[in-house]
């Protein structure tokens, strides 16, 4: 990530600019976001509680409903159900679950990594940092979606395969950020004290380095969630992600494609669910981001 | 620069040998190795079969073996005979790849112009109700899956107000109107991401470049905004987005697998799909090895453009 230059914005045409006072609010205190990311992990954590119905056992004579603010909607099956007559909330509900779990575990995973590695290079430099950074280079530029259509075939379709191929195609990612700000703190005063007072690295790493990076690895990390749960939801779309026995939304999405003719809120309706959820995940990203860094700031 | 350029060209084929080595690698992880050329439940085959089979792709051997064989005969040209049609790789791909890459460079036609257009107009006014709405869609553009984004399209445009075809690519002999009809969807989502990431990249430089003391000389001189903004800021705004270009290309790798696959578009991204469903190694390990090799070369490219646009980065 390359430094942008902050550029100063007159206080003037911000006060006049009216769109642009309700965009710096949800900015300023991104409270719909949060609203939305709450009410999805509880939905997901006491799914099992709140499923009106068995996720996978459909009522053919109940198939086809639409969700209730249409036409012939059904107050029992809010969201609508299926071709085979599965209630859609409920199996939003289970799907949650997955996109969240597997997003979460391969999230902290390159979040351990990547820290890891990036404040090693940072610290050590030299030889270490070199042969680090070019490894990071190289796992950057493999092609991973390719890379999970082969471990499809090879190892079978399963929530661990899934897991696995999206931890370690994310650790790479805040590696390099993280790097570069431990090279900006290797050479503060504080730290030399620390050296002068016989502090060992791995003391000087973690009391002294870590916590001055945080801040880094949690955008980071809030950025990538919103990916994480998109590339799941890639995963099974195509038939290669989690096995087909367990709703998720990227399933839900590839099997209402056959019926947009007729039962399109099948596909529509996960879809929202991802949308809703991987933008606000952005938001909180780039909210932190603002608050935290303003360097790290891309978009402006 | 000649240091730089030779030590990004021996990265740029490590990459490619681990590439071959990732796919390879990953392919023989499994349980059954059997399983890349066979499906699970082809019932009915019996055990002497079976091996039979493992000794004719040499799945019996060794894994250096194996191994040494296959990359022999990738680097020949050799990828082998496709499973299921029985006919080899090469020329499986090679009837498909045209599809792609025109589909490719619609798309990126479609994102580029609008996007730098855009985002020129989004710079210079700054704060304005346009600035905040092409941003608003860009972000909106990062939080939808293309996947999702294409069945909506096929949904409101072509099943709804069937303005557009719904999928798949219209046969050559059709008209020239009746073809391009067929690209419209596909060619949109494709380009909806790298659309905004051209948005994106042009705003923040030409905000750059508008603030510079050039520009503020031009104006002073008495030049005419429009050519202060076309003429003097654009030119050297463009040049971020202009290295960005081959990573654009290298996103669409990822992104044709989707559209591809949504819209039955015949082209190697949905080959690639329909191969790893139909257990058909051969195939996919050549439309990954294409693929990866676009990816490193794209990769390259927008290396060596940094390199000769800024000089700072030869000495990193």
């Amino acid at each position: 990530m390359t430094d942008q230059p902050i550029v100063f914005q007159s206080p003037v045409k911000r006060v006049i600019a009216v769109p642009g006072r309700v965009f710096s609010f949800t900015k300023r205190w991104p409270i719909i976001p949060l609203v939305i990311m709450l009410l999805i992990v509880f939905g997901a954590v006491f799914a099992p509680v709140l499923a009106p119905f068995e996720p996978q056992k459909g009522d053919l004579r109940a198939r086809n409903i639409p969700p209730v603010w249409l036409d012939g909607g059904d107050s029992t099956h809010w969201l609508g159900t299926d071709n085979l007559g599965r209630d859609i909330y409920s199996r939003m509900l289970y799907g949650a679950r997955i996109s969240l779990f597997v997003a979460a575990v391969a999230v902290a995973f390159g979040l351990v990594m990547g820290t890891l590695t990036g404040v090693t290079a940072g610290y050590y430099g030299g030889m270490v940092d070199e042969i680090l950074m070019r490894l990071v280079d190289l796992w950057s530029s493999l092609p991973f979606l390719l890379i999970a259509l082969i471990v499809a075939i090879s190892v079978g379709p399963s929530l661990g395969m899934v897991i696995g191929l999206l931890a370690v195609s994310s650790w790479s990612a805040g590696s390099r950020n993280i790097r570069g700000e431990v090279l900006s703190l290797r050479n503060r005063e504080y730290v030399h004290m620390a050296r002068v007072m016989n502090a060992s690295d791995v003391r000087i790493i973690l009391r002294h380095l870590l916590p001055n990076v945080m801040h880094v690895v949690i955008v980071i990390t809030t950025l990538r969630t919103g990916s994480m749960i998109i590339a799941e939801a890639g995963l099974s779309f195509l038939g290669v992600g989690v096995p087909a026995s367990v709703p998720t939304w990227g399933l839900m999405i590839a099997q209402g494609q056959k019926f947009l003719t007729t039962t399109w809120w099948m596909s529509i309706v996960p879809g929202v669910a991802i949308f809703l959820i991987v933008l606000s995940f952005n938001f909180l990203g780039d909210w932190l981001r603002d608050r935290f860094d303003p360097r790290l700031n891309q978009l402006d | 620069m000649q240091k730089f350029f030779i030590r990004r060209l021996i990265f740029a084929f490590l990459t490619l040998w681990s590439i071959t080595f990732v796919v390879f690698g990953l392919s023989r992880m499994g349980p059954d190795p059997l399983l890349i050329y066979v499906r699970d439940d082809s019932y009915g085959i019996s055990e002497e079969t079976l091996e039979k089979l493992r000794a004719k792709w040499g799945l019996d051997q060794p894994f250096h073996i194996q191994y040494i064989k296959w990359m022999g005969a990738i680097v020949r040209g050799d990828f082998g005979e496709s499973i299921a049609a029985q006919r080899p790789v090469t020329k499986i791909i090679a009837e498909r790849l045209p599809a792609t890459l025109q589909l490719a460079a619609v798309a990126w036609i479609l994102a580029s112009i609008p996007g730098v257009g855009l985002g020129v107009l989004s710079a210079v006014k700054r704060g304005s109700m346009w600035d905040y709405f092409t941003r608003t869609l860009a972000l909106i553009g990062q939080a939808t899956p293309s996947f999702w984004l294409a069945i909506l399209m096929i949904l409101l445009v072509a099943v709804r107000l069937e303005w557009l075809p719904p999928a798949t690519k219209a046969d050559s002999t059709e008209s020239f109107m009746t073809q391009a009809s067929y690209f419209v969807l596909p060619a949109l989502v494709l380009g909806f991401d790298p659309w905004a990431t051209y948005l994106r990249l042009t705003r923040s430089s030409m905000l750059e470049v508008l603030d510079s003391e050039f520009v503020k000389l031009a104006r002073a001189k008495g030049v005419s905004r429009t050519s202060v903004i076309w003429r003097h800021a654009l030119r050297n705004a463009l040049i971020q987005p202009l290295t960005v270009s081959a990573l654009v290309l290298a996103s669409f790798i990822t992104g044709s697998v989707f559209v591809e696959t949504v819209f039955a578009w015949p082209g190697i991204g949905r080959l690639a799909v329909q191969a790893s469903l139909d257990n058909d190694f051969p195939v996919l390990a050549g439309v990954v090895l294409l693929f990866g090799t676009a990816y490193v070369v794209m990769n390259f490219i927008a290396d060596v453009l940094y390199a000769v646009i800024d000089p700072r980065i030869r000495y990193d």
